[in-house]
């Protein structure tokens, strides 16, 4: 549906395409094997109608957006997939604190093994299922999150940092479009106050 | 900790110390400074501006592609702390390429 829109958008407003005189420029965008380039465009796209970039240094700014929003999506990725590949062994360890005083262990083993197949699955009747039992030891999947977390801290740590650096990048570099458009106005505002000077002392000298 | 020596080798490694081919960078940079001058004066002081922002410009492709390629490469069960130490090392250079290029297009205008 979002490629649709943006294929639907692109052909409404082609003035918002990126100019050919700027795209070798920008070079093409460097994508994982398991992205997309049209999700890219899209995105560029979007960016692009919003800024709604006037000239060819504010088409540079957009397409450096582009790519740091981009990249930040990417990392973000990368972290939701630990916490998604993880939630079962983090299930599994928590199960196994909150078990193992009132279950032998091979009674223990199999009931972990059961509830980390089920959340493994990836079935949602099931998950629900594993979610029930949790709760009934006052247990939910924050706390499952937080297991997680712990475990691959290193890693969430490293990809926090990164995406947070690309944050404040995508922040100062739209920053610099406004700053940039401020000094355009003041330019031109300077120049119309100047102008506006000349004429009114030429309607006075012819008065005069 | 890592020293100055070991920095320089990641640049080498990563494609980043190269300088762009001096033709293509020329070419790319009077290509820029047509488009950013349009219609204003073009100074050789612009006209180096242009040239360093066209040589920052091709670092921070390369360095986006080498980003990229790390994880294209990467085996099917990385090492994600490792890659992202790596990945970490060449966003440096893309940062600084970013900021040095921001205030040169502030200066060019």
């Amino acid at each position: 549906m979002e490629k649709i829109q943006a294929v639907v958008a692109a052909a409404i407003s082609p003035a918002l395409v990126v100019p050919d005189d700027i795209v070798d420029f920008i070079g093409k965008p460097s994508l994982l094997e398991t992205e997309i380039a049209a999700d890219y465009d899209a995105l560029l796209h979007r960016l692009a109608e919003t800024v709604k970039p006037k000239d060819a240094v504010e088409w540079l700014w957009v397409a450096d957006v582009t790519n740091l929003v981009w990249e930040m999506r990417r990392l973000r990725g990368m972290r939701d997939g630990i916490v998604e590949r993880e939630t079962g062994q983090g299930l599994g360890d928590l199960v196994e604190d909150i078990l193992s005083a009132d279950h032998e262990w091979y009674d223990l083993e199999i009931k972990k093994d059961r509830l980390i197949a089920h959340w493994n699955s990836g079935n949602a009747f099931r998950r629900k299922i594993v979610l029930k039992f949790l709760k009934t030891r006052g247990v939910d999947l924050r706390q499952i999150h937080a297991v997680v977390y712990r475990r691959r801290m290193d890693e969430f740590t490293k990809l926090e940092g990164l995406i947070a650096n690309l944050g404040h990048r995508r922040d100062s570099v739209l920053r610099e479009i406004e700053r940039r458009r401020d000094t355009v106005a003041r330019r031109l505002r300077d120049v119309t106050d100047a102008e506006f000077e000349i004429t009114k002392s030429g309607i006075q000298s012819v008065g005069n | 900790m890592v020293g100055k020596g070991q920095v320089s080798k990641n640049a080498v490694k990563h494609g980043l110390a190269a300088v762009a081919a001096d033709e293509e960078t020329n070419a790319i940079a009077e290509k820029l400074l047509a488009v950013l001058c349009e219609g204003q004066n073009r100074s050789i002081i612009a006209r180096e501006r242009a040239r360093e922002i066209a040589e920052l410009q091709s670092l921070i492709v390369r360095a986006r592609a080498a980003k990229a390629e790390l994880f294209n490469n990467a085996s099917n069960e990385p090492d994600l702390g490792e890659l992202l130490d790596q990945y970490r090392r060449i966003d440096r250079y893309e940062h600084r390429a970013l900021s040095r290029k921001k205030t040169l297009l502030r200066d060019i205008y």
